[in-house]
């Protein structure tokens, strides 16, 4: 009896809750997928943020996150190999664990703090596109990292005593490893860049502006991004801008779930 | 030939390893020098205080109201977040068929990539509304920081309690059963065995809410002020630095307080990490003997 009240006690707040939040989340979505269409994509806003489109917000995120993506998905992946096929100096490694915990738990904004002292003033790049890379690059990289190292872990040994045994080296050796946790590799990626994707704080700190004229053309020059660009039209402007807020949520909301749904693909196929 | 390639790319897993290290001890080095200047003119006032006016002609840096507005929202959050955390994560492992596992999985999974900013703007066009609506007379007030976090780290909570349920082995489980322990008792005894998981659980979901800025910048209101009820605005520290950061005058006072500021962001959650470490480590030999 009383196992039957707990039982749905539990099912009516597991269903409750769960409605409401699937739906709070997808409210923007429902607001801002009716403002999609070519103008959106490709124009400039114009008129105070009540015309035109997010163009530059788009161009701006995607620049981003290719220099994110080539930045830290490399160092991300070499640290996963340090972690699960050399891990000697044993100390070395014990203390880039540590590393990562730490990295990981650091909050965004401290991070953001960090990239404006360090690549926007000590470095000289200035409220830029760089600095914003190179700040979410570094808080990427623990992420891809950890996450590549348990899935180099779960590899079995037996492949790397196969290799070594038909007389592979140990950078062949890893190879092979690195070609057998391919698809977990490519998941630890596409998690890793979709966090930095959503991130706003270090980028409204280190490289965003809320209104460009025009695109960035250098490297150091400053960029609107969609998350930035949300915050900007929330906060700054009146009521008739919001629909452009509500379309980039939207779309962030689109692209965000969409990546997951791939990495839960991923997953499912090769399990 | 083929030695030397082996050589270099040891070397070069090696030395990128040693690079991210580094990068992490740049971290801690930066916010430090940034923030000495600061400590040193303003001294211990900076935490004894709770007045902040930093860009008044007599500047004051007191952060203690806005240590104790994250403070507050940190716990309010947890414990809201927490119990329904744990109530769905109980039904999906003990109660749930296959089928409302899976979508329960799915999806939180799907909805926990949500970028904190989109919760923002939730906060501010759809929550936002509706506390005028209940009686508070601003929109952006404690309560609307608490629902809007609870909306972003929910599905964080179910998922890392689904996952510490399930570090308790199943033959435990099922053993209570066969024995005639009615399921709640062997959800009892599932939380009880899960109890260190669960607490390290408690700390990361703790620590996501004491750091996250954007839903705090969005909707807690901004006033540096102790909250007297749910319905006035606060201040966290989070937010203080993301909003006054781009305003700042470079190399200043008030530029090296921000810096301050986070830094005892991360002292304050090295605390909360490292008790509940030890809490944990004490029970565990306590329970080993």
């Amino acid at each position: 009896m009383a196992d039957r009240i707990a039982s749905s006690l539990l099912k009516l707040l597991t269903y409750i809750v769960f409605v409401i939040s699937t739906a709070v989340i997808l409210f923007p979505v429902f607001k801002g997928i009716r403002y999609f269409n070519p103008t959106f994509f490709t124009e400039f806003p114009s008129q105070g943020m009540t015309q035109g489109g997010i163009f530059p917000a788009i161009v701006g995120s995607l620049l981003l996150m290719s220099l994110v993506a080539v930045f830290s998905v490399p160092v991300g992946v070499l640290i996963g190999v340090f972690l699960s096929e050399y891990a000697k100096p044993t100390w070395l490694s014990a203390l880039l664990r540590t590393t990562i915990t730490t990295m990981t738990s650091i909050p965004s904004i401290v991070y953001g703090l960090f990239g404006l002292a360090f690549f926007c003033i000590t470095m000289g790049f200035g409220t830029s596109l760089l600095s914003a890379s190179f700040t979410l690059s570094i808080m990427t990289v623990p992420f891809v990292g950890g996450s590549v190292s348990n899935f180099l872990m779960a590899v079995s040994n037996d492949l790397r005593e196969a290799a070594m045994a038909i007389g592979a080296d140990k950078r062949e050796t890893v190879f092979m490893v690195i070609r057998a946790a391919k698809t977990g590799i490519l998941s630890s990626t596409l998690l890793g860049l979709g966090r930095a994707f959503g991130e706003t704080a270090p980028i409204l700190v280190t490289g965003a502006v809320f209104y460009a004229t025009n695109l960035p053309r250098r490297l150091t020059d400053p960029i609107m991004t969609l998350p930035t660009h949300i915050y900007a039209v929330v906060t700054n402007f009146p009521e008739d801008a919001y629909w452009m807020a509500y379309g980039s949520a939207a779309l962030m909301v689109i692209i965000i779930v969409a990546i997951y749904s791939i990495v839960q693909w991923i997953r499912r196929r090769s399990s | 030939m083929k030695r030397f390639l082996n050589f270099l790319f040891s070397s070069v897993v090696v030395l990128v390893s040693i690079c991210v290290i580094a990068a992490l001890i740049g971290i801690f080095a930066m916010l430090i020098h940034e923030s000495l200047p600061a400590l040193k003119k303003i001294g211990w006032e900076f935490i004894a205080s709770g007045a902040w006016y930093p860009t008044y002609e007599d500047a004051e840096f007191g952060m203690l109201y806005m240590i104790l507005d994250s403070l507050i929202l940190v716990g309010l959050t947890s414990v809201v977040v927490f119990p329904m955390g744990l109530g769905i994560a109980l039904y999906t492992t003990e109660y749930a068929n296959r089928r409302e596992r899976e979508i329960v999985r799915s999806v939180t999974e799907l909805i926990s990539g949500i970028p904190s900013v989109v919760v923002g703007l939730i906060g501010v066009l759809l929550i936002g509304p509706l506390m005028l609506k209940i009686g508070a007379w601003t929109p952006f007030n404690l309560l609307n920081a608490v629902v809007s976090l609870t909306v972003l780290t929910l599905p964080y909570a179910i998922s890392l309690i689904i996952e510490s349920l399930q570090s308790v082995s199943r033959d435990l489980r099922e053993a209570a059963l066969a024995l005639g322990s009615s399921k709640i008792r062997a959800s009892a005894m599932a939380i009880r065995g899960a109890k260190h998981e669960m607490l390290y659980a408690l700390v990361l979901i703790v620590n996501r809410v004491l750091g996250e800025t954007m839903v705090v910048l969005m909707v807690a209101g901004g006033a540096v002020m102790l909250p007297r009820s749910l319905f006035d605005p606060i201040r966290p520290l989070t937010a203080a630095i993301a909003s006054e950061v781009g305003e700042v005058e470079l190399g200043s006072l008030h530029y090296s307080a921000l810096f301050l500021a986070g830094a005892v962001l991360l002292v304050i959650s090295a605390v909360i990490t490292v008790t509940a470490e030890t809490f944990i480590r004490r029970g565990k030999r306590w329970l080993t003997g």
